[in-house]
């Protein structure tokens, strides 16, 4: 099922605001459960989701523990003499902050799978000047990118024979010190020839634009939309009034 | 010239999460070869030419370099195997100058200093970039950026170099230097594997020619010399 690029941005809106407003795992869990079953039936099944996620969630995972380990409260699970390495409270609150986190990712992937032209219209038509939309949708552009260059900078420096995993952390900083200016100059240089083509296509040449990409709400897209906005109100009405 | 086998492939295949497949290849390539990887855009050369040098690793079948399999080496034994140069040069480039992109590298792969310095000499001199040590490497031209990114990768130890369109952007007379470059590292005993488009220079060079098409080798030609 696809949705206006709106009642994305719509839900990305509501799921934000309730995982930064919340950190009872009552309300996070089913919370994720339902940005999950709402990405994997709009964006191609839940399996291609947690697929893409797996590299941040072992990065959350790490979190939580550090979080469960320096937290005192509730029962303590696991201690050295004195001090409490594992705590019932901190592994709650680890929980709740791999939750929060998720529900964030969730949103941005939610967003993201609009497509980079639908989403600048969806915000043109939420009257966001065009320019920008369109640097907002090229930032994300930018990410993958990104990620690119510095995995094939990492590869070509380890085919010239340096074994990362092997290096000192004092000696891996030096050499990323290496990697990471080459990669900057490579995408200062990209976004350079985007803003000439940018100018060659005659961008802002006229204050108004016009364009052949209307999007139209269809009676589902407002449903989804009323639905998102009462939920949310709802569970903030409940527990802060 | 040696006929040692360096990359040996048995029903490798390669699968990108796209889609793409590299159909299972067996191939083996010798020291005492120049060959020329052809065939149209999007046809896999350079999935071929990534498996080969032990970037891929492959999802069946087995690739082995120098009589190792790929899958145990790490990316840096297989960059002192196998020398890959990539089409864009600037991605192996790493710093300000020309010597120092030819001696940062001493540091942190545990050489000592002066063996390091002296690869690198020889390798720049090799290239016909010794003029150019203290240039900055920015201000190269893309012919000189691909000659010491070649400088780069040999002083790193390979005995077998793989080159992903090495003649895309240069001249005619850069071509020519090129092709000199490569004879000679040739007759010093390197192999050989350029993925091309270019006849031209597969016409001056080539011991032997694959033809890749949607994935798999169609052709395996030996011209004769």
């Amino acid at each position: 099922m696809t949705f206006d690029p709106r009642v994305r941005l719509c839900w990305a809106l509501c799921l934000t605001v309730l995982a930064l407003l919340f950190d009872d795992l009552f309300v996070l869990l089913p919370l994720l459960a339902v940005a999950l079953i709402a990405i994997g039936c709009t964006d191609g099944g839940l399996w291609h989701v947690f697929r893409r996620l797996r590299w941040l969630l072992w990065f959350f995972v790490i979190i939580s523990v550090i979080q469960s380990v320096f937290n005192p409260q509730g029962e303590v699970l696991l201690s050295i003499g004195s001090l409490a390495l594992l705590t019932g409270g901190g592994i709650s609150l680890g929980v709740a902050f791999f939750c929060r986190m998720l529900l964030l990712l969730c949103s941005g992937m939610i967003i993201a799978a609009a497509g980079q032209r639908q989403l600048v219209q969806a915000l043109v038509q939420l009257k966001l000047p065009y320019e920008i939309a369109f640097m907002l949708s090229v930032a994300i552009l930018f990410l993958p990118m990104f990620k690119d260059q510095i995995t094939n900078s990492l590869t070509a420096i380890q085919l010239r024979g340096v074994d990362i995993k092997r290096l000192s952390f004092n000696k891996r900083m030096r050499l990323y010190k290496y990697l990471l200016l080459p990669v900057i100059t490579r995408i200062v240089e990209i976004a350079r020839q985007l803003a000439v083509s940018m100018e060659m296509l005659a961008f802002r040449a006229y204050e108004k634009r016009t364009s052949y990409l209307r999007l139209t709400m269809t009676a589902y897209d407002y449903l989804a939309v009323v639905f998102a906005v009462m939920v949310t109100a709802a569970i903030i009405a409940v527990y802060y009034i | 010239m040696s006929q040692e086998v360096i990359i040996s492939t048995r029903a490798a295949e390669y699968r990108y999460k796209q889609g793409f497949a590299l159909q299972p290849i067996t191939l083996d390539l010798a020291r005492s070869e120049i060959c020329f990887i052809m065939g149209a855009n999007g046809s896999g050369k350079s999935t071929l030419g990534r498996l080969l040098a032990g970037i891929y690793k492959p999802c069946s079948g087995s690739v082995t370099i120098d009589g190792e399999d790929s899958r145990k080496l790490s990316l840096s034994a297989c960059g002192r195997k196998i020398g890959y140069l990539w089409q864009k040069p600037d991605l192996q480039l790493f710093a300000p100058t020309v010597w120092e992109d030819m001696t940062f590298l001493g540091e942190f792969v545990g050489g000592e200093t002066p063996k390091v310095r002296q690869n690198a000499e020889y390798w720049l001199d090799q290239m016909g970039l010794l003029e150019l040590k203290v240039q900055s490497v920015h201000l190269l031209s893309r012919g000189e950026k691909q000659r010491l990114a070649l400088a780069g990768v040999l002083a790193a130890g390979s005995r077998y170099l793989i080159l992903d369109e090495p003649t895309t952007g240069l001249d005619e007379a850069r071509r020519g230097v090129l092709a000199d470059i490569l004879r000679l590292l040739h007759s010093d005993g390197i192999g050989i594997s350029v993925i091309s488009h270019d006849r031209e220079l597969a016409e001056q060079l080539a011991t032997r020619r694959l033809i890749i098409d949607k994935g798999g080798i169609s052709d395996d030609i030996r011209p004769p010399r």
